[in-house]
């Protein structure tokens, strides 16, 4: 974690507090999957890889995607699927409201099945990470975690870290469902958003997975997302 | 929705103890479940999946050479302990526990075992005079046994005849569900949130003793993954 700023305010670690109010929880209610688009599970898929975290999507954007359509969307579940040469097909996830990670996962499940081979790329601050070796922590690095066997030329995820989101409730489906073939890569980077350096590590894993990329020489906007102190 | 367990082999756990953890103040459910797995080789028979349980991956806790995966919520036992257990270690989505603790109780009623303990934990804020017990629990065996236990307390509704136990995360609730048809023992301790090894080691220690297996209490082993609970070792470049 970064040093606190004198008169910060921190809010409570427990995860005691969450929901602490609930003394009762709200009754179920069944969301269906609001899909938008051609939603039809292709003959092939010999890979589906997942994106999340808004800093990726911003690269994937402007170096693979440039002007690409969208084959489907799911509404209330903030993603969208595009198809790329070869079979291949890119799912960018956000976390909005409506149907939780696990829903969607659920609702991708024909997709899931159908593919040869699933990869999940995700995003997380080099401060979350819990450094087990005496040396200085680099300013990105990458990791792995995977229910097959470990191809790639990067280090497996080490304890005590953890990985959550759409990229960990995919990895959790795959071995729940006896699917050997979920690879799960955390890149994490020093910044809130990516700049030649740090995007150099999300473009190796790319070209790693024989993503094309069509323009690597990008620049991203790194205007913030709100309008605090600007 | 794919089905809520996934052995890894065919399994019979009629006569078992399943142990659940709420997740509550300090953790201490999950770190007492822990000790448990890791000081006695607890084996893991089953994947859990639910769409309510907040997903996260991690390496092996208890073993850092293995290349296993853990996930949010696994299933453990050990055949001489006849004792189950689930671990659980992240949260519940809000909007869909109340499905999640229906599917539960389905899929353990089927297990035909002999009893179910929550293991929960309450702020330490609650307990206006220290020198009273620091374990609470609540029953629906109507086993006399807990009178001879020491420091221990049964819960009491308040005045609008409800339980209550802040901090304590989903175990009343779940305790609710689960004691409508199978018997059910939730167990927690007063705590503060720290550093909290010693109040999972005698919170195991205090469900040894519900169950009558204090001569099967051993050593106890940390986990692997407990090595960094203060952090990380410092850089050498420091120095």
């Amino acid at each position: 974690m970064s040093a606190l700023s004198f008169g910060e305010i921190v809010e409570p670690s427990t995860r005691a507090l969450i929901d602490e109010d609930l003394e009762e929880y709200p009754e179920y209610l069944n969301i269906t999957p609001e899909w938008e688009g051609n939603f039809t599970v292709p003959n092939e898929i010999n890979s589906l890889i997942f994106l999340e975290s808004r800093i990726v999507k911003d690269l994937i954007y402007s170096c693979v995607l440039v002007q690409e359509k969208s084959l489907c969307k799911l509404m209330n579940g903030g993603l969208e699927i595009f198809a790329l040469p070869n079979n291949q097909f890119i799912v960018l996830y956000s976390e909005g409201n409506g149907l939780n990670t696990g829903q969607v996962v659920e609702s991708l499940k024909n997709w899931i099945y159908t593919a040869k081979e699933i990869y999940a790329i995700t995003t997380d601050s080099v401060y979350n990470y819990q450094n087990p070796y005496n040396v200085e922590k680099p300013i990105s690095l990458i990791r792995v975690l995977t229910n097959s066997e470990n191809t790639f030329n990067y280090k497996k995820l080490e304890q005590p870290n953890l990985v959550t989101g759409l990229g960990a409730c995919l990895l959790t489906y795959c071995i729940h469902q006896s699917l050997g073939k979920c690879t799960l890569f955390v890149i994490y980077i020093d910044k809130s958003h990516l700049d030649s350096y740090s995007s150099t590590a999300v473009l190796e894993v790319l070209k790693k997975l024989d993503i094309p990329i069509k323009n690597s020489n990008v620049k991203i906007s790194s205007t913030s997302n709100n309008n605090l102190y600007m | 929705m794919a089905s809520l367990l996934q052995f890894s082999k065919p399994t019979d756990l009629s006569g078992y103890v399943l142990m659940i953890p709420s997740v509550s103040v300090g953790n201490l459910p999950q770190l007492t479940i822990d000790l448990l797995i890791k000081t006695y080789s607890f084996e893991k028979i089953a994947s859990i999946w639910h769409p309510a349980i907040v997903s996260m991956v991690g390496s092996d806790p208890y073993n850092s050479s293995s290349s296993e995966v853990c996930t949010a919520c696994e299933f453990y036992s050990n055949e001489k302990l006849k004792i189950a257990c689930i671990q659980l270690r992240s949260t519940l989505d809000y909007k869909l526990a109340k499905k999640f603790f229906d599917d539960i109780y389905n899929v353990i009623k089927e297990l035909q075992l002999k009893k179910v303990i929550i293991l929960s934990s309450a702020f330490d804020y609650e307990l206006h005079n220290i020198n009273k017990e620091r374990f609470y629990f609540l029953d629906n065996t109507q086993n006399n046994s807990f009178a001879t236990i020491s420091n221990i307390k049964q819960l009491e509704m308040n005045n609008n005849g409800k339980y209550l136990i802040n901090g304590s995360g989903f175990s009343l609730n779940l305790y609710d569900v689960i004691s409508r048809g199978l018997k059910c023992v939730l167990l927690g301790k007063y705590i503060s949130e720290g550093d909290n090894r010693p109040d999972a080691q005698s919170l195991l220690e205090k469900t040894f003793q519900i169950l009558d297996m204090q001569k099967k209490l051993k050593n106890i082993e940390y986990p692997s993954s407990w090595a960094y609970v203060f952090g990380g070792p410092p850089p050498i470049g420091i120095y």
